[in-house]
């Protein structure tokens, strides 16, 4: 099971010896909203379903993983992906957790500082001088850098 | 015009990604930006600092280590968020350029966390001993290391260090380039190298000596995942006068997975392979050199692709080594090799590939030639696999200049294979050009039982062809009543 917070609780249920037999049961999940709950139950049955169809092929499994991911990435907004990045770690779902935190990442890639401070929506709160010093100690890594 | 210049780079960075699924985020912060500049007021909120610092050093192990360090400009938290990262990927122009103190600091920074993953891809040697030093210091679990082609073959060539033999902490090994491995005599050193690495990889790589590689192997307790290339070129060190052969003994007692590549190597080699665990084998090489392969009862599946049948025991080689392979449940064999047993059958050969009793699933791959006739090649294959239910192709037609087709007279025709009457039920050809229908249209017409037939087209065709062998395909007979075509 993907979803390793839930699966726990199945197994906690079953320790408790949980005898109504009910097919269906209620998880709390407090920490999750629902949009990004969505998201990743989507995510989830899309990845299932693509490793069932190429069950001997890997490489078959990736190349349309990743064209279903690129699909998904074109309707999430950059705000949407921290709360599915802290939904996929409260629920312990690696893959999307991985993915999520890699889509981030190639976000600010290779961008300038000051790209870097607007896409996140952060203000410097450094002490006058302090960031002209720090510049000049990474001078090195401003390289190659795209311009703003 | 200055919108079209931001496209237009925005693409190019796009392109360069190393993750190419991400083209579409670059074109969400481009109309990102835009809205921000139209509405000035409106200040786009924090959308970051809701995670927590582990979480943030997830997202920064993503990047290359230049880029991670970029970050401690941001903001007084992210000063030294980049610390907390597990991993170091340290990528050529970073370590091209960067100063010795510099190098220093990253390697050591002020709170050193474990270092769970290294990545180097270093053009200076004498960086090589100090990063990796650095990760073993620091626990490190995975070590990926590249070092690339020089000139100067002797002056250069970086010994592998002998603390990375003996690191407690190290799980994978990944080496490309030229490392010189020259494993240290373990009768001579009382704990046992590698002791908790289990997965292996080398290419590419000096060889010290005739048992540089049969020396390592069996001592490593836990390996379970094992790939090698070894080329000819390799063995440059090895003394040549001598009239040793290279030892490649994978008697490794926990392997379950071995991929093995020797197609390059001409050089006399012994390869003995006794791996009870073994669970998945893929063989690239020829069978010329002694090699011997022995007690493989849990082999599920194996990769096969023998070269160079121009020799008189090809096929009692082939036999005996597919001989060991007989128990697997799945093979995928390149076509070649399939072309290469019909060709030695029709001459008259007094052997026979083995019967495979629990193959269900068999693959036929790679590039093929227009003057082979791969049916009647598939057909011989399917004649040992009685109980096969899953019939894959991924063939390249290959035409030449001449193109003539050479007819092998089997020595006494095929029978139908009994698989194709009563266990084929699926068949799928992936990359499909329209060559060589007639393998579509033999299985079609001969199997009893066949469910569905999947075809996937070459992405080079254009939908006129692809129509045009829609028809075709569908004006087949088919002997099987339940028999669905489906085209992708």
């Amino acid at each position: 099971m993907k979803f390793c917070a839930v699966k726990q609780y199945f197994d906690d249920e079953n320790n408790n010896n949980i005898t109504s037999g009910a097919s269906t049961t209620m998880i709390p999940l407090p920490n999750v909203e629902s949009h990004p709950l969505a998201i990743l139950i989507t995510y989830c049955k899309k990845h299932l379903k693509i490793k069932a169809n190429n069950a001997d092929n890997k490489k078959e499994t990736e190349k349309e993983m990743e064209q279903y991911e690129q699909e998904l990435l074109k309707k999430v907004m950059p705000q949407e992906l921290t709360e599915l990045i802290l939904a996929a770690n409260y629920l312990n779902f690696k893959e999307a957790l991985d993915f999520f935190c890699r889509a981030v990442a190639s976000a600010i890639q290779n961008k300038s500082i000051e790209f870097v401070r607007k896409f996140f929506g952060l203000e410097s709160d450094f002490e006058l001088g302090e960031e002209e010093k720090l510049r000049e100690e990474f001078a090195w890594s401003f390289e190659g850098v795209d311009e703003d | 015009m200055k919108r079209q210049r931001k496209l237009r780079k925005a693409k190019t960075h796009a392109e360069n990604q190393r993750f190419r699924p991400w083209l579409c985020l670059a074109w969400q912060i481009e109309s990102m930006k835009k809205q921000g500049r139209e509405t000035e007021e409106e200040q786009i909120s924090d959308i970051i600092s809701s995670l927590p610092d582990c979480m943030l050093a997830h997202i920064l192990s993503f990047l290359p280590t230049k880029h991670a360090i970029l970050t401690s400009i941001l903001s007084s938290r992210w000063r030294v968020l980049w610390t907390l990262v597990p991993v170091l990927h340290l990528d050529k122009p970073t370590l091209d350029s960067i100063r010795t103190s510099t190098l220093n600091y990253i390697l050591f920074p002020r709170n050193p966390s474990t270092l769970c993953k290294l990545c180097i891809d270093c053009p200076r040697r004498s960086f090589v001993d100090k990063c990796v030093q650095a990760a073993i210091l620091r626990g490190v679990q995975e070590l990926d290391l590249v070092l690339d082609l020089v000139l100067d073959l002797h002056n250069q060539t970086k010994e592998l260090p002998a603390s990375v033999f003996f690191c407690t902490t190290l799980v994978v090994l990944k080496l490309r380039g030229h490392f010189l491995l020259n494993p240290p005599d373990s009768a001579s050193s009382s704990s046992s190298m590698f002791p908790s690495l289990k997965t292996l990889q080398i290419s590419h790589v000096y060889y010290a000596n005739h048992n540089s590689l049969s020396t390592l192997l069996p001592a490593c307790p836990l390996l379970q995942d094992l790939r090698i290339k070894v080329s000819d070129s390799d063995l440059d060190f090895l003394d040549k006068e001598a009239d040793n052969k290279f030892n490649i003994l994978v008697l490794v007692p926990t392997l379950k997975i071995l991929v093995l590549d020797c197609s390059f190597l001409r050089w006399s080699f012994k390869l003995h392979i006794n791996t009870p665990a073994l669970e998945y084998f893929h063989f690239k090489g020829d069978l010329n050199s002694d090699v011997v392969s022995e007690n493989l009862p849990n082999l599920f599946k194996s990769v096969l692709d023998v070269r160079n049948c121009y020799y008189l025991d090809w096929m009692w080689k082939l036999t005996n080594f597919m001989g060991l392979l007989c128990n697997i449940r799945s093979m995928e064999l390149w076509i070649g090799t399939a072309e290469y047993i019909l060709e030695h059958s029709s001459s008259n050969s007094h052997y026979d590939v083995p019967m495979f009793h629990n193959l269900s699933s068999l693959k036929f791959y790679g590039d093929f030639w227009a003057m082979w006739s791969p049916w009647n090649a598939v057909q011989l294959l399917l004649c040992r696999a009685p109980k096969l239910q899953t019939l894959t192709f991924e063939l390249n037609y290959r035409c030449c200049i001449r193109s003539f087709s050479v007819d092998f007279r089997l020595k006494k025709p095929l029978d139908v294979p009994e698989c194709l009457s009563s266990h084929l039920t699926t068949c799928h050809y992936k990359g499909f050009s329209g060559h060589v229908m007639e393998l579509v249209e033999q299985i079609l017409k001969e199997s009893k039982v066949l469910k569905t037939m999947k075809i996937t087209f070459n992405s080079d065709l254009d939908s006129k062809e692809k129509l045009r062998i829609h028809k075709k395909i569908m004006k087949f007979p088919r002997t099987s009543q339940t028999c669905q075509i489906a085209f992708d």
